[in-house]
C-alpha cells in the first residue's frame, strides 16, 4: 500500500495530514508526497514521516496531472491511496478501506469524508452522477453524521480527496485525466474504472476529515467554470457513440435554457461559464477524440451497464431550477430522494398525488384547447398574428377604439409580444396563457393556507377551488375578467390575511418588515391582475372589506388598521405596474366604462340562489354546489381559536362578494359593475379557504368535544365533498370547460381592409357577448368598435380618452328611436362598414338559442329600417350583420374641399360622402404611400395632437441629394375628424407620436414586472 | 368567549344570507325599454322622417303617380326625393332635392326622373316632422286617388278589399310593393277571393325597386279579394290601387296603404251613409286557425244617439264585409265613425271603401252649419253629383297632434275647379272629453269638445276660404290622443285618408 499525497503549497494543516498517515494501523503503508508546486515540502515530510518519498512535480498543472506523476515511478504495492494535502485520516481508515476492497473486490473505494473542523458534519459520502457527468452529493448540506452512512454501498463516483485504488487499475486507466486540472477528475476516473469492470464503493466505516478550501488557497473562484468544463469533457470522452448522439443535443438544449435563465436573472457570469464549457471542449476536440480511443481500449463492460448506474435525468437542471448554489447542490439527490420517500409516506404523498390529479384534471379538461386552440368567444380575443405586430401597436400609443383615441397599452402586451416574437406562436401563447391562469388560481388556493402548516388543509383548499364551478363558468362564458379574478383572488386573499397579522398568518419578521413585505406582495398581485383586466384590482377592496367586517365580527378590530395600512402601502407598487393606465386616467379623466364593461347598473337575470352557487346555472349538477355548505359551515361549528376567527373572516369575505353581486344583479347600484364571475371570485377563494379550515378544525378542535353531533358532521362533510368531486367530472365533458366550439368570426365574413380600404366594425350586443369591453348603451346592451376584419386583444380595452365615442352613441340612439333612416351615411363618416348585432355568445350551432339575449326589438328594427344598411341574409341565427352601403374608407384620397358644405355631423344624413380612393390600408400607424398631386387625404381618426403627416415630394430633393420632408397641413374634416392637405404629390407618411410622458409610462409599466421579477429572483437565489 | 363568538358569527352570517334571500324575493326592476309601438298610419314624429310612397304608374300607365309634399311650417324646407322604378335588378334610385317655401307645397312627378318605366315609387326624406307627403294617382279614365304615403315598412301586410271584375265593372286591382332597402326582399302573397284562393310565392322585389302585382291577372272576376302579404326576407312598404268603371263599382280610382299589422281595435274615422253612397267595411282575420268575433261599433257625433254595434264573425284567413248602406240602424243618426273591436283577442285588420254612384245631394246645409256640418252625406254643398270612390285604412293608434293636408281645389290635377271636404276627429277614450283646436297656418279656426267615444266632423271648405288658399294644412291639437281623418270631395273624384300623427302615437287599445 502506498499513500500518494498531492501537495500544493500546503499550510499548517499539512502536518496533521502527514501525522494521520503516520498513525495508520495498517502495517505496510509507504508514503509518497508529490510536490505539485515545488514549494519544498520535503523537509516537512521527512520531519514527520522519515521514510516518505517526495516527488517534485512542479511542472504539473492541477491535481490530476500531479497525481499521475506516481505512474512515472515504480509502484510495487497492490493499492494506491490517493489523497489531497488537506485531509486527515482516522487511524483505521486505510485498513478498513483495504479490507473492504479485498472483500468486495472493488477497484476503487473511498471513506466517509467529514468536515475538517466539525467532524460531526458530513461532507461527502460518494457521488451520484447523471448521464451528463454532473455529480450530486449523497449527503445533504450540514448533514449531521449519525452513522446513517456507515454501511458499504456501490456508488458511481467518489471524491478524489481520499481514494483507494488498485494500482493495476490506476495504471491501466492511465491515472486521472490530466486535462482536468481541478474538479471533475474523480467522476471521470470512477466512470472509467467502471467501464473497466471495477466496482466503486463507498465505505462508511472509514473516515477522513477534509478542509476542502481550494478557492481560498488558489485565490481563484473557478469552481463553477471548471465543473462545467470537466463534466462536459467527461461526458464526451466516456459515453458511447449512440448514447452521446442522443444526449449531446439534449445537453445543448438544456445549456441554452440555462443560459437564458442565467441571463434573465442577471447571472451573466454563470451564463458565460455554460457557454465557455462548450467552447473549451470544442477547442480540445482532438484531445477528446484521442481519449475516446484510449477509453475504448480499456472498456470491458457494456455502455448500457455503466449508464444504468447513472442518475436518470439532469441533476444540473434540477439545481438550476431550484435556484441553489453549486455548494447547495450537495444533498440534491438526497432531497430528491426524500421527495420520493415522501411519496411513499406522510402528507407529502397526498400533496403530490393531489397536484398530479389536479393538473391532470386541468389538462384533461382543457384538452380541446390544447389540440384546437381557444375560440375567440367574448373576452377571449385573438392576439395579432405576430409578436412584432403586438409590440408595434403597443409602442404606437394609439387605440382604434372610440373612433381613435390616445391610449397607453398595458405592460402585459409587451411580454406577450416578446413571447410571440421570440419563442412561440401567438395562438399557443393564448392557449397556454389561459390554462396558466387556471393553474395560477389553483396554486394560489394551495398556498392560501400555507401558514397553517397543514398540508391536508392546503390540499383540500386546492381541490375545493378546482371543484367550485367558478372556473368552468368563467371559461364557458368567455369571461377573461372572471378567469383573471379566479387566478388572483386566492393570492390577494392570502396577502391580505398576511397583512392582517392575525394568527396563523403572523410572520416571524418585525412589524414594519412584515407590513412592507405583505403590502409589496399585495401591490404586485393586484398590479399584475390589473395589467390584464384593470377592474380586477378592485378585488383588493372587496376582499379587504370582507376581512374588515370579519375582523369586527370576530371581535378582533385591531387587524382592521393593519389591513387598511397595507392596502395603502401597496399603492406605490400597484401604481408602478399600472402606470400607463394611471397616466391615461389623469390625462383624460375617469371613465367608468373602463370598469363596468358596458353595463349601466341595470338589473340582471342571475338570482341570489345562483349567486350563492357561483352562477352555476340551474341544471342538476349545479344544484350539488349547495353541498359546499357542509365543509364551509364546519369550522364555524367546531372550530376554536384562530380557526374559528379565520372562518368568520372568510365567511364575511364570501358574503361581501355575494352581496356585491346581488346588488349588481338587482340593479340597485347607479353604476355598472364588471363581470359577475369577477365579483364572485373572492367568494370562491374564501369558500376554498373555508374547506381547508374545515380540515384544520377536524385536526385540531374536534378532539376537544365529546362524542356527539359534531363528530357526525365529519362523515357528512366527507360524503358531501366526495359528491362534489364526483360531480365536477361533468365539467370535463367538452374538453373546453363548456366554452363554445366556434366563435362569431367563423360565421362573419368581412372584406379584407387591405384590399378594399380601412374600415371599422360596430358591434352591439349584451356586454357579455361583445368581443371587447363595451360602452353601455341601454339596459344589458353595449356597443364597441373594432378596426379591420378581426378583433384582437388590443381592441379589447376601452381607453379613458373618449375619442369620438359620443358620435357612435348618437347614431345608435337615433336608430333605436327611429330618428334616422340613413344611419349608414352617418356611420360612413365614422368609417363603419359593418354593423354586427350579437344575439348570442357564439354563432350557431356552437351556442343554444335558449341562451340568446336578443338585441332590443326597437334597436333591431331600427337597424333593419335603415335605407343604407344591407342585412346580410343567412349569416347566422346568432347574429344580424349589416353592410353599410354608404361606407367610404377611413383613410382615402379626395379632391380638395371634398367635404364642403358639411359643417355639422348631422349633415351626413342628407349628404352622402363620396367614395375616395383607399389609402394606408395596412396596420398602423405609421403608414406611408405614394400620392398624386392635388389631393386631400381623409384620416378618420379623432384629431388629437400627435398626428403628423410628412411629405417627401419629388421636387424636395436637395442639390446635395438629401431629402427634406415637409410637414403636411392638417385641417378639420367631416365636422369631427381630420384631413391632410399635401402641397404636391410624392411619398407621404402618416404617423402618430404620443407625448413623451405617455411613452415613459408605458416603458415604466412594462419594465416594472421585469425589475420586480429580477429582484425577487436575486433574493431567492441569495437566500 | 368562544361560545359567544360562535353564536354571534353563526347568527350574523345566517342573518346576512337570509337578508340576501329576502332582498331577492321581489321582482327585479326592469328597464322600460318596451318595444316601441309602430302605428299603422303615417306618423312623422321624429326629427328626421322617411316617407315611403309605394307609388303608381308612369305617364302611360293606368295610375300616374304624383307626389305632393306639404310644408306645414313657417320655415323653408328641403326634402330629398328618391325615385324608385320597377325592374328586375337592384335599383339605383334617382335622387333630387326639392325646396319648399314656408306653408308651401310642391308637386313632384317621379316619372320625370324615370320616364320610361311602367311603375314607379318614391322615398321622400325630410328633416322635420312638419312635412307631409302624399301620393296622388291620376287614372287614365278619370279621377284621382290620393293617400298619405307610409312612414314605416313591415314584413307583413294585409289588403282587405279589392275587386277584379274587369269585364263587367272595369275593375283592376294592383298591389304596389316598394323595397327601399339595399337588399333583395322576397314576399309570399296569398289571395283570398269570393271565387277561391290563389297565391304568389317567392316574389322577388329587387333592392330599391318597385314591383306592381296586378291581382286582376291572378284572380279574375272576383267581387272581393283580400291579399295577405308575408315578406319572407326583408321588409316592404305596400299600398294598393283599385280602378273601376262600372255600373255597380262606380267610376274612378282609389288608393290606400295596406295594413302593416294586426290589432284588436281599429278606428275608421271616415265613414257615412247616404243616397248613392255605399261604404263597405272590410275586416280581415289573417290568423291561421282562430275565428275572430268582432264588434263594429258606431261612434256617432250626436251625443244622444246610441247605436248597437254590428256583430261579425270572421273566419281564419277570411275577410268579412259589411255594407253600411244596408244597415238600417245607421239611418238618420247623422255623421259617425266606426271602430272594429275584436272581442276574443284575435287580432284583425279593418279598412273601409266608399263608392258613390251618380248621387244627388239634396239636403243642402245651411251657411251656419257649414263649419260643423252634419256629416259626409251633406258634404259638397256646391256639388250636384259626386261620383267616385275612396278608401281608408283603419287606424290602430291615436295621437294628440295631427297634420292633415287639404286641397279644396283640384285645379292642378284635374279639370275640375271646385271641391270640398270634411275633417273627422274621433275621441277613442271611453271616459274623457277631448278638447281639440283646429288651426291653419297657426291661426286657430275652431276649438271643439268631443265626448267619450264620439266623433266630430268639420267642413274644410270654409277653412280654405278663411285662409284664402286652396291648399293648406290643417293642424289638430287635442288635449288627449284622437284619430283624425279627412275626406276630400271633388267633382270627378273622392278620396279619403287618415291624417299624419306628428306626436308619438299610442295604441288605441291602451286608451281607456
Amino acid at each position: 500500500m502506498r499513500a500518494v499525497v498531492v501537495a500544493h503549497d500546503p499550510g499548517d494543516w499539512f502536518d496533521e495530514t502527514l501525522e494521520s498517515l503516520s498513525l495508520q494501523d495498517y502495517p505496510h503503508l509507504s508514503v509518497t508526497v508529490i510536490d505539485a508546486a515545488s514549494c519544498g515540502v520535503a523537509a516537512k515530510v521527512s520531519r514527520i514521516i522519515a521514510n516518505a518519498t517526495v516527488i517534485d512535480a512542479g511542472a504539473a498543472v492541477g491535481f490530476a496531472h500531479a497525481a499521475n506523476e506516481i505512474l512515472r515511478s515504480r509502484v510495487e504495492e497492490d493499492y494506491l491511496l490517493v489523497c489531497h494535502d488537506d485531509v486527515a485520516l482516522a487511524p483505521d481508515t486505510v485498513s478498513t478501506l483495504v479490507a473492504e476492497a479485498q472483500r468486495s473486490k472493488a477497484g476503487v473505494v473511498g471513506p466517509k469524508i467529514v468536515e475538517w473542523d466539525q467532524p460531526k458534519i458530513l461532507q461527502h459520502a460518494g457521488y451520484d452522477v447523471d448521464r451528463f457527468a454532473f455529480p450530486a452529493e449523497r449527503v445533504a448540506s450540514q448533514d449531521l453524521d449519525q452513522e446513517q452512512h456507515d454501511g458499504v454501498s456501490d456508488v458511481f463516483a467518489l471524491p478524489s480527496a481520499v481514494l483507494l485504488v488498485r494500482s493495476s487499475l490506476f495504471a491501466q486507466l492511465g491515472g486521472f485525466d490530466a486535462g482536468m486540472t481541478f474538479r471533475g477528475e474523480d467522476v471521470d476516473f470512477c466512470w472509467r474504472a467502471q467501464m473497466a469492470g471495477s466496482r466503486v464503493m463507498f465505505v462508511g466505516a472509514a473516515v477522513a476529515r477534509h478542509r476542502e478550501d481550494l478557492v481560498s488557497r488558489t485565490g481563484v473562484d473557478d469552481a463553477r467554470r471548471t465543473k462545467a468544463r470537466h463534466a462536459l469533457r467527461a461526458m464526451l470522452v466516456n459515453h458511447g457513440r449512440i448514447s452521446l448522439t442522443l444526449l449531446l443535443p439534449l445537453l445543448a438544449l438544456m445549456s441554452f435554457m440555462e443560459v437564458l435563465l442565467r441571463v434573465f436573472t442577471a447571472r451573466f457570469g454563470a451564463a458565460g461559464d455554460v457557454i465557455g464549457a462548450w467552447v473549451w471542449n470544442l477547442r480540445r476536440l482532438r484531445l477528446i477524440m484521442r481519449r475516446r480511443q484510449v477509453n475504448a481500449r480499456v472498456r470491458l463492460v457494456r455502455q448500457a451497464d455503466v449508464t444504468a448506474l447513472q442518475y436518470l435525468g439532469s441533476l444540473r437542471l434540477l439545481s438550476v431550477l431550484r435556484r441553489r448554489s453549486a455548494q447547495e447542490t450537495i444533498g440534491r439527490l438526497g432531497s430528491g430522494r426524500s421527495l420520493f420517500v415522501g411519496l411513499r409516506t406522510g402528507t407529502s404523498r397526498w400533496v403530490w398525488i393531489a397536484w398530479i390529479m389536479v393538473l391532470g384534471f386541468v389538462v384533461f379538461g382543457s384538452r380541446r384547447f390544447i389540440t384546437s386552440g381557444v375560440p375567440a368567444v367574448a373576452d377571449f380575443a385573438a392576439l395579432p398574428d405576430s409578436g412584432i405586430d403586438l409590440l408595434k401597436q403597443w409602442w404606437g400609443g394609439w387605440s382604434h377604439r372610440n373612433g381613435g383615441a390616445p391610449s397607453s397599452n398595458l405592460g402585459v402586451v409587451v411580454y406577450l409580444g416578446l413571447l410571440g416574437a421570440g419563442i412561440a406562436s401567438m395562438e399557443m401563447i393564448r392557449t397556454f396563457g389561459l390554462i396558466m391562469l387556471i393553474v395560477a388560481g389553483l396554486l394560489g388556493a394551495y398556498r392560501l393556507l400555507a401558514a397553517t402548516g397543514s398540508r391536508r388543509a392546503q390540499v383540500v383548499a386546492l381541490v375545493a377551488y378546482l371543484v367550485l364551478p367558478l372556473m368552468p363558468v368563467s371559461v364557458s362564458g368567455g369571461s377573461l375578467a372572471g378567469l383573471v379574478a379566479y387566478a388572483v383572488a386566492p393570492w390577494l386573499l392570502a396577502e391580505l390575511l398576511r397583512a392582517s397579522g392575525a394568527a396563523p398568518f403572523r410572520s416571524s419578521r418585525t412589524g414594519s418588515q412584515r407590513r412592507f413585505s405583505a403590502a409589496t406582495s399585495l401591490g404586485i398581485v393586484a398590479g399584475l391582475a390589473a395589467m390584464v383586466v384593470p377592474a380586477a384590482a378592485g378585488l383588493v377592496l372587496v376582499i379587504a372589506a370582507g376581512l374588515l367586517a370579519g375582523s369586527l365580527l370576530a371581535g378582533r378590530p385591531e387587524s382592521t388598521l393593519r389591513l387598511a395600512l397595507s392596502v395603502m402601502l401597496a399603492l406605490p407598487v400597484f401604481a408602478l405596474l399600472t402606470l400607463p393606465t394611471i397616466l391615461d386616467l389623469l390625462a383624460s379623466g375617469p371613465d367608468w366604462a373602463f370598469v363596468a364593461d358596458g353595463r349601466n347598473g341595470s338589473a340582471g337575470d342571475v338570482s341570489f340562489s345562483e349567486i350563492l352557487r357561483f352562477a352555476a346555472g340551474d341544471d342538476e349538477a349545479a344544484w350539488l354546489v349547495w353541498l359546499f355548505a357542509a365543509p364551509m359551515v364546519l369550522p364555524l361549528l367546531i372550530g376554536r381559536g384562530w380557526r374559528l376567527e379565520q372562518a368568520v373572516r372568510l365567511w364575511m369575505v364570501a358574503i361581501t362578494a355575494w352581496g356585491l353581486a346581488l346588488a349588481a344583479q338587482r340593479g340597485v347600484l347607479p353604476f355598472g359593475l364588471p363581470d359577475l364571475q369577477l365579483l364572485l371570485a373572492p367568494a370562491a377563494a374564501a369558500a376554498a379557504g373555508l374547506c381547508g379550515m374545515a380540515v384544520l378544525s377536524i385536526e385540531h378542535d374536534l378532539r376537544f368535544n365529546h362524542f356527539g353531533w359534531r363528530q357526525v358532521l365529519v362523515p357528512v362533510t366527507a360524503l358531501a365533498s366526495l359528491l362534489l368531486v364526483a360531480s365536477s367530472v361533468t365539467s370535463l365533458e367538452t374538453g373546453r370547460w363548456g366554452l363554445a366550439e366556434g366563435d362569431h368570426h367563423s360565421a362573419l365574413r368581412f372584406e379584407s381592409p387591405v384590399l378594399e380600404g380601412a374600415y371599422r366594425v360596430l358591434w352591439i350586443g349584451a356586454p357579455e357577448f361583445l368581443p371587447m369591453e363595451g360602452h353601455s348603451f341601454a339596459s344589458e346592451v353595449a356597443w364597441g368598435v373594432s378596426h379591420g376584419d378581426s378583433v384582437t386583444l388590443l381592441d379589447r380595452g376601452v381607453p379613458f380618452d373618449p375619442g369620438s365615442a359620443e358620435l357612435f352613441e348618437s347614431v345608435i340612439a337615433r336608430v333605436e328611436q327611429g330618428g334616422t333612416a340613413r344611419a349608414g351615411r352617418l356611420l360612413s363618416s365614422l368609417g363603419v362598414r359593418y354593423v354586427v348585432l350579437l344575439n348570442r355568445l357564439a354563432s350557431a350551432p356552437f351556442s343554444s338559442a335558449t341562451d340568446a339575449r336578443p338585441i332590443p326589438a326597437n334597436l333591431a328594427a331600427g337597424m333593419s329600417s335603415q335605407l343604407d344598411l344591407e342585412l346580410v341574409e343567412g349569416t347566422n341565427s346568432a347574429v344580424d350583420m349589416f353592410v353599410n352601403t354608404a361606407w367610404v374608407p377611413m383613410r382615402a384620397l379626395y379632391p380638395p374641399n371634398f367635404d364642403a358644405g358639411i359643417t355639422d355631423f348631422d349633415d351626413f344624413e342628407s349628404n352622402r360622402l363620396p367614395t375616395g380612393s383607399a389609402l394606408f390600408s395596412g396596420e398602423g400607424p405609421p403608414w406611408s404611400a405614394q400620392i398624386p398631386e392635388g389631393v386631400e387625404i381623409l384620416v378618420s381618426q379623432t384629431p388629437r395632437p400627435g398626428w403628423r403627416m410628412t411629405l417627401q415630394a419629388d421636387d424636395t430633393v436637395q442639390p446635395d441629394g438629401n431629402d427634406s420632408n415637409i410637414t403636411v397641413t392638417r385641417r378639420q374634416a367631416l365636422a369631427w375628424t381630420q384631413a391632410f392637405q399635401p402641397v404636391s404629390g410624392g411619398v407621404v407618411e402618416l404617423s402618430y407620436a404620443p407625448p413623451w410622458w405617455r411613452k415613459a409610462g408605458q416603458v415604466i409599466g412594462a419594465a416594472t414586472p421585469l425589475m420586480l421579477a429580477l429582484v425577487w429572483l436575486r433574493r431567492r437565489v441569495s437566500r | 368567549m368562544m361560545r359567544s363568538l360562535r353564536l354571534i358569527a353563526l347568527f350574523g352570517i345566517a342573518g346576512l344570507i337570509t337578508a340576501g334571500v329576502l332582498i331577492d324575493l321581489p321582482d327585479r326592476p326592469r328597464s322600460n325599454s318596451a318595444d316601441r309601438y309602430l302605428p299603422s298610419m303615417a306618423a312623422p314624429v321624429a326629427a328626421v322622417n322617411t316617407w315611403f310612397c309605394p307609388g303608381g304608374s308612369g305617364p302611360s300607365g293606368p295610375a300616374e303617380l304624383t307626389i305632393l309634399i306639404s310644408n306645414a311650417s313657417d320655415e323653408p324646407r328641403s326634402v330629398e326625393v328618391s325615385v324608385l322604378s320597377g325592374g328586375s335588378d337592384a335599383g339605383d334610385p334617382v335622387s333630387q332635392t326639392v325646396d319648399l317655401l314656408p306653408r308651401g307645397q310642391a308637386l313632384v312627378r317621379p316619372s320625370d326622373a324615370a320616364p320610361d318605366v311602367s311603375w314607379v315609387g318614391a322615398i321622400v326624406e325630410t328633416r322635420s316632422h312638419d312635412l307631409i307627403v302624399e301620393q296622388i294617382l291620376t287614372a287614365q279614365q278619370a279621377g284621382l286617388g290620393r293617400s298619405l304615403c307610409l312612414t314605416r315598412v313591415a314584413d307583413s301586410w294585409v289588403v282587405s278589399n279589392g275587386a277584379t271584375r274587369a269585364a263587367v265593372e272595369g275593375e283592376r286591382f294592383v298591389l304596389m310593393l316598394l323595397n327601399p332597402f339595399p337588399d333583395v326582399a322576397v314576399a309570399d302573397i296569398e289571395l283570398t277571393a269570393d271565387v277561391g284562393r290563389d297565391s304568389l310565392e317567392g316574389l322577388v322585389i329587387p333592392a330599391q325597386r318597385v314591383v306592381a302585382v296586378d291581382v286582376t291577372d291572378e284572380v279574375t272576376v272576383a267581387a272581393t279579394v283580400a291579399a295577405f302579404i308575408n315578406v319572407a326576407s326583408g321588409r316592404l312598404a305596400v299600398s294598393w290601387i283599385q280602378i273601376a268603371d262600372g255600373p255597380e263599382a262606380g267610376s274612378g280610382i282609389r288608393t290606400a296603404p295596406a295594413a302593416p299589422g294586426t290589432a284588436q281595435l281599429w278606428h275608421l274615422p271616415v265613414s257615412g251613409v247616404g243616397p248613392g253612397r255605399r261604404d263597405i267595411v272590410a275586416v280581415s282575420n289573417p290568423s291561421a286557425n282562430e275565428i275572430a268575433e268582432v264588434d263594429l261599433e258606431i261612434l256617432a257625433e250626436d251625443p244622444a244617439v246610441r247605436v248597437s254595434p254590428i256583430e261579425l264573425t270572421v273566419r281564419a284567413g277570411r275577410t268579412a264585409l259589411v255594407d253600411l248602406s244596408e244597415q238600417a240602424r245607421l239611418a238618420g243618426i247623422g255623421s259617425f265613425s266606426l271602430a272594429a273591436r275584436s272581442l276574443n283577442a284575435v287580432a284583425v285588420t279593418a279598412s273601409i271603401t266608399s263608392v258613390t254612384v251618380n248621387s244627388t245631394v239634396e239636403d243642402q246645409p245651411a251657411e251656419d252649419d257649414l263649419a260643423e256640418g252634419p256629416g259626409l252625406a251633406a258634404v259638397g254643398a256646391d256639388v250636384d253629383s259626386v261620383a267616385g270612390s275612396a278608401a281608408t285604412s283603419g287606424a290602430d293608434g291615436a295621437s294628440r297632434l295631427w297634420l292633415v293636408p287639404v286641397e279644396t281645389s283640384e285645379r292642378e290635377l284635374s279639370a275640375t275647379t271646385s271641391a270640398s271636404g270634411a275633417l273627422t276627429i274621433v275621441n277613442p277614450s271611453a271616459s274623457g272629453i277631448v278638447e281639440a283646436t283646429i288651426s291653419v297656418d297657426g291661426e286657430v279656426l275652431h276649438t271643439v269638445e268631443i265626448g267619450p267615444r264620439r266623433s266630430r266632423v268639420l267642413q274644410l271648405g270654409p277653412m280654405g276660404e278663411t285662409v284664402r288658399r286652396d291648399r293648406f294644412t290643417v293642424a289638430v291639437d287635442a288635449s288627449s290622443p284622437v284619430i283624425v281623418g279627412r275626406e276630400l270631395l271633388g267633382l270627378t273624384s273622392r278620396s279619403a285618408s287618415l291624417g299624419a300623427a306628428v306626436e308619438e302615437p299610442i295604441s288605441v287599445e291602451t286608451i281607456r
